[in-house]
């Protein structure tokens, strides 16, 4: 298991190490930057744009840039806004806690909906109750969030008036979007766990179990839930990324503060400082994530400990 | 699944004959029409500008369709190629593949899209571009296992030993015994590619603001949500629909 765990862990540094990379080369490409358009605009001629460039260090080469960027996130130093020209750090900071928020009560109604949905449509007795979640957990794969979104504003907000439809404070302002986020992410998470559950069923030990007289509610939870689960935490895991994008969606919707909305605003002023931030940020949260579902995975399945091939 | 096709088919080909059954010009604003409900003369109404919502749900398809389909496109061909390679020579290749394939899925597939359209701008094939390339990394990935499990196979150690070159066997051998995961995971890709477009879309980076286009429109319909509701509802359920179609047709048996 230690050595499992110290492989997974170093392919994890990798993986990170090389993400970063990748989002500060596609950057650089970026034409144009929040510099010349602030000042160029307000009528800077190109010697007081190139002062600025050097105080923010933008005029040294690439690759001086690259090694400070690797220095500087040692150090949790993540550069400062090319607007604001705050710690990015600290900006993030201040709406991390409206998404992890978001995307922790997301994520619960994911995996309750998603597994429920799941072993109804394996699992029940009534062949209407198995049709039913399946067809649900299917719509949810095919809705964009947008569009559920859009539905769910109507029909509480504009129809039966018992939620807000904008902004961020209390509970009531989480229910709309954590469900809406939450139905989104439990389609594939209900797919995956009515495809391992009937193959878990079908094995000899729960014939065996059913022949002892065993209470089929046991069976389900002990015998056939558990040796389903690690297929199941992967693509949960996997979800995560999706949760990260389906934020800013969704708090582009519901108009929530948060990182998502951070991004798109800027995207839109080229401030790539903190666009490199936040894309660093879901990749570590993408890569810590996903380690410990297989990790997770290893500890319910010890087979899953050996090296594939 | 070969119904789900059929279907799938029919919504191809009533996009691609807009230009004959749509009532009205997509792109043309009548003064004086802005907001009006379903009626003879605007089947599904019109939207803020005044245009007619039922011509620009047929002629969105085209768009929509197209930007999906060119994503798809990108994702699948690369893809194919680096899990092949990866799944069949294994090694050093397959590790140094797995290492690349791992950061890219590492970047959620939103954030990557709006990564590469933020460098290179957002007309039809840069968005299309974008949406392929965040779709290409768990397409090489899955190509990768499934050619590993045939390349353990003994008859392709057989076909090895008679003298058979690499992209022979993995023409005749490999490709061929994977085509059905390939079909499969390949139409979950354009429905997620479709997906995707949609909510570029939405955040602001579609492109063309008057462009008729299926996410454009959910777009724009979400802004007069409360005074005209079947601007938004037409495309959203179009999209539901097709999504929702092809997933169907993914599934095998």
């Amino acid at each position: 298991m230690l050595i499992y765990l110290v492989r997974r862990a170093a392919a994890m540094l990798i993986t990170i190490l090389l993400a970063v990379t990748l989002v500060f080369v596609a950057l650089r490409l970026i034409p144009g930057d929040a510099i010349e358009a602030q000042l160029a605009g307000g009528g800077a001629t190109p010697a007081q744009i190139a002062l600025r460039r050097a105080a923010l260090g933008l005029d040294e080469p690439l690759i001086g840039q690259y090694g400070d960027m690797l220095l500087g996130l040692l150090r949790g130093d993540l550069g400062r806004s090319l607007i604001s020209e705050r710690p990015v750090s600290e900006i993030m900071a201040e709406q991390f806690g409206a998404t992890v928020t978001l995307t922790v009560a997301a994520l619960f109604v994911a995996v309750l909906l998603g597994i429920g949905l799941g072993l109804l449509a394996a699992l029940n007795s009534s062949r209407v109750v198995r049709e039913l979640a399946m067809a649900l957990s299917s719509l949810a794969l095919a809705s964009p969030v947008v569009w559920t979104g859009t539905l769910a504003i109507y029909g509480f907000s504009v129809w039966l008036r018992v939620l807000p439809s904008a902004g961020s404070g209390d509970l009531r302002h989480l229910i709309l979007p954590a469900g809406v986020l939450g139905y989104s992410v439990s389609g594939g998470i209900a797919r995956i766990t009515a495809a391992s559950v009937r193959e878990t069923r079908e094995a000899d030990y729960v014939r065996t179990a059913h022949a002892k007289g065993l209470r089929s509610r046991g069976i389900a939870l002990r015998h056939i839930l558990r040796p389903s689960l690690p297929p199941i935490l992967t693509v949960i895991a996997l979800q995560t990324g999706f949760l990260l994008g389906g934020a800013a969606i969704t708090e582009t919707l519901f108009v929530r503060q948060g990182i998502g909305q951070l991004l798109i605003s800027a995207i839109n002023d080229k401030d790539y400082p903190v666009v490199q931030g936040i894309v660093m940020l879901s990749a570590l949260a993408y890569s810590v994530v996903n380690t410990s579902a297989d990790v997770l995975a290893a500890l319910i399945d010890p087979r899953r400990r050996l090296a594939p091939e | 699944m070969k119904r789900w096709l059929l279907v799938f088919g029919i919504i191809v080909m009533i996009s691609l004959c807009a230009p004959l059954i749509a009532p009205h010009d997509p792109l043309h604003a009548e003064s004086g029409a802005e907001l009006r409900s379903p009626s003879a003369l605007y089947p599904l109404g019109t939207d803020l500008l005044g245009r007619d919502v039922l011509s620009r749900l047929l002629f969105g398809g085209q768009r929509t369709l197209f930007v999906a389909g060119l994503a798809l496109m990108i994702a699948v061909v690369p893809g194919i190629g680096l899990g092949l390679a990866a799944g069949y020579f294994g090694g050093w290749i397959d590790q140094l593949i797995g290492v690349v394939l791992d950061a890219l899925l590492a970047l959620p597939g939103l954030l990557l899209a709006l990564t590469v359209i933020a460098a290179l701008g957002n007309s039809v094939v840069q968005i299309a571009l974008a949406v392929g390339l965040a779709g290409m990394p768990p397409f090489a990935r899955v190509v990768r296992s499934e050619a590993r499990g045939v390349r353990i196979q003994s008859y392709i150690s057989a076909t090895q030993s008679l003298g058979a070159s690499p992209l022979y066997i993995l023409w005749w051998h490999v490709l061929p015994n994977i085509a059905g995961v390939l079909w499969s995971f390949g139409a979950v890709t354009f429905s997620w590619a479709i997906l995707n477009g949609t909510a570029i879309a939405f955040l602001g980076f579609g492109g063309d603001p008057s462009a008729a286009d299926w996410g454009v429109m959910l777009a724009e319909g979400r802004q007069v949500l409360r005074v005209a509701p079947w601007v938004a509802f037409a495309p959203g359920v179009m999209i539901t629909l097709t999504v929702f179609v092809v997933n169907r047709a993914a599934e095998r048996g």
